[in-house]
């Protein structure tokens, strides 16, 4: 029978005897290599960072091509599936444009008075920052470490704890940056830790990352009362960000440590902006 | 092998035949690294590199040596941001325990190779769970490694469609005589 049914599956039982490379030792040997580089990349990830980023510059062009007619599709689906959303979402922001209309004239009056009130008190302005924007390669694939490809680098003045923003808000920051791509450290990574304000009560805080869908506030002191649904801005302490970017807003107050919810929307991230250096974030004139 | 006695066009197609697995591969390895717009797709999908090399390592060893998936591991894990070495240790040792275990498989209904390959791919996700506990000094959470393993299973029975079209195309290697060694099977 075992004869039979060898012949039955004759095609794919022609195999061959292995090879060096599948012999005990050398695989004994692999196994080492493997541990050897995994234990420097964590505890001296400087040591083989700048081979890293020389490799993803090589490789990142070409899955970065191919990738393009994949997120093509998804994005087509995505467009077929939500018409009636869209429809909605339309209406809504209809809405909200004529609303922001009026508020663009205030703010640029606004604007004028804070440069001139500024000009009478000698006050010091932050360095002014520029925008680039990236296209997501690609991801970890595992929930446990929440990092992105894209396709900026230093040739394009992105450096190390850059900001990178959705058209939402912060979405994380810059840890390593090679010549022609970055990587990219999610808010929502356990890893992750941002100096920020609660807006409304003033207050700081860390917010920390759990790898799950929410961030979580740190380092509040005793007995502060977070209201819900108060938004959440970086506190530019350190100088690492700016102060005042959006970051997200308290979803929940239960247990030791407030909830945080980004602005950005991590499912469907496609762009991201990585903000530079030397570009003065004005009030630019709205579209006709 | 000894190739010699096939002429210019004949050496070619063959090139051209045994190319075809490693093409396979190469589609296996960059649609595990694609990005589809969606985080929780990404931690949630199936790993091809993990169907395609349980399969060779089953029915075409050579095909697929422990240095090839090392330095696939590697470039996985320089793509993903995951510590160095940490893809390549765990497609080295999955390639090593199912070439080890090949002689359960072969020539086994196709039940039998998919409720292997579904033990294999989930001691190949908790292995991961538990490597990567210890490297980021915390217990992760596994719920989105067991949708992985689950999903794998799922899609394990239309890949290895595509992997046995690939496998037909390639040539066979017999032997008249054993020899001593690991892995060896003769076919009459």
């Amino acid at each position: 029978m075992k004869h039979k049914r060898l012949q039955k599956n004759n095609n794919f039982v022609i195999t061959s005897k292995a090879g060096y490379w599948d012999r005990p030792l050398s695989v004994f040997v692999l196994v080492f290599l493997s541990v050897g580089l995994m234990l420097a990349s964590r505890f001296s990830p400087d040591m083989l960072s700048g081979v890293r980023g020389q490799a993803t510059d090589i490789l990142a062009p070409t899955i970065s091509k191919i990738s393009a007619p994949f997120q093509s599709l998804v994005k087509g689906v995505r467009n077929v599936t939500g018409i009636a959303e869209l429809q909605k979402r339309n209406a809504l922001l209809e809405a909200e444009n004529y609303r922001l209309r009026m508020w663009y004239q205030k703010a640029l009056s606004l604007e004028a008075e804070n440069a001139s009130l500024k000009e009478l008190l000698n006050v010091k302005v932050a360095p002014s920052q520029k925008f680039v924007t990236a296209r997501i390669i690609s991801g970890t694939g595992l929930s446990f470490v929440k990092t992105m490809l894209i396709d900026v680098g230093l040739s394009d003045d992105v450096e190390k704890n850059s900001a990178v923003l959705s058209n939402q808000g912060l979405v994380g920051r810059v840890i390593e940056a090679s010549e022609n791509t970055s990587r990219i450290l999610l808010l929502t990574d356990v890893n992750s830790r941002l100096p920020v304000m609660i807006e409304g009560v003033k207050q700081k805080a860390i917010l920390a990352g759990t790898n799950a869908d929410h961030s979580v506030l740190e380092h509040l002191p005793i007995g502060v009362s977070i209201p819900l649904n108060a938004r959440v801005l970086t506190s530019g302490d350190g100088g690492v960000f700016s102060y005042g970017i959006p970051v997200g807003k308290v979803v929940s107050v239960d247990g030791k440590k407030p909830k945080v919810m980004l602005f950005s929307d991590l499912n469907s991230l496609f762009h991201v902006k990585v903000v530079s250096k030397n570009h003065h974030v004005g009030i630019k004139s709205l579209p006709q | 092998m000894n190739f010699s006695f096939l002429s210019f066009s004949e050496k070619i197609r063959l090139f051209g035949r045994i190319s075809a697995a490693y093409v396979l591969i190469a589609l296996c390895f960059i649609l595990d690294h694609l990005y589809y717009g969606n985080t929780l797709l990404q931690e949630i999908k199936p790993s091809f590199m993990v169907a395609i090399i349980f399969y060779w390592s089953v029915y075409r060893p050579t095909l697929i040596p422990s240095w090839l998936v090392f330095v696939l591991g590697v470039i996985s894990d320089v793509m993903t941001g995951l510590p160095l070495g940490f893809q390549a240790l765990s497609f080295v040792l999955l390639q090593w325990l199912v070439s080890t275990q090949r002689k359960v498989f072969v020539g086994q209904s196709f039940l039998t190779v998919l409720f292997g390959f579904g033990v294999v791919s989930v001691a190949f996700y908790c292995f991961q769970w538990l490597l990567l506990s210890v490297l980021l000094f915390s217990f992760a959470n596994p719920i989105s490694l067991a949708f992985k393993a689950a999903l794998s299973f799922l899609t394990f029975p239309l890949l290895q469609l595509l992997f046995r079209f690939v496998h037909s195309f390639l040539p066979g290697q017999e032997r008249k005589t054993p020899r001593s060694g690991y892995g060896s099977i003769i076919v009459k």
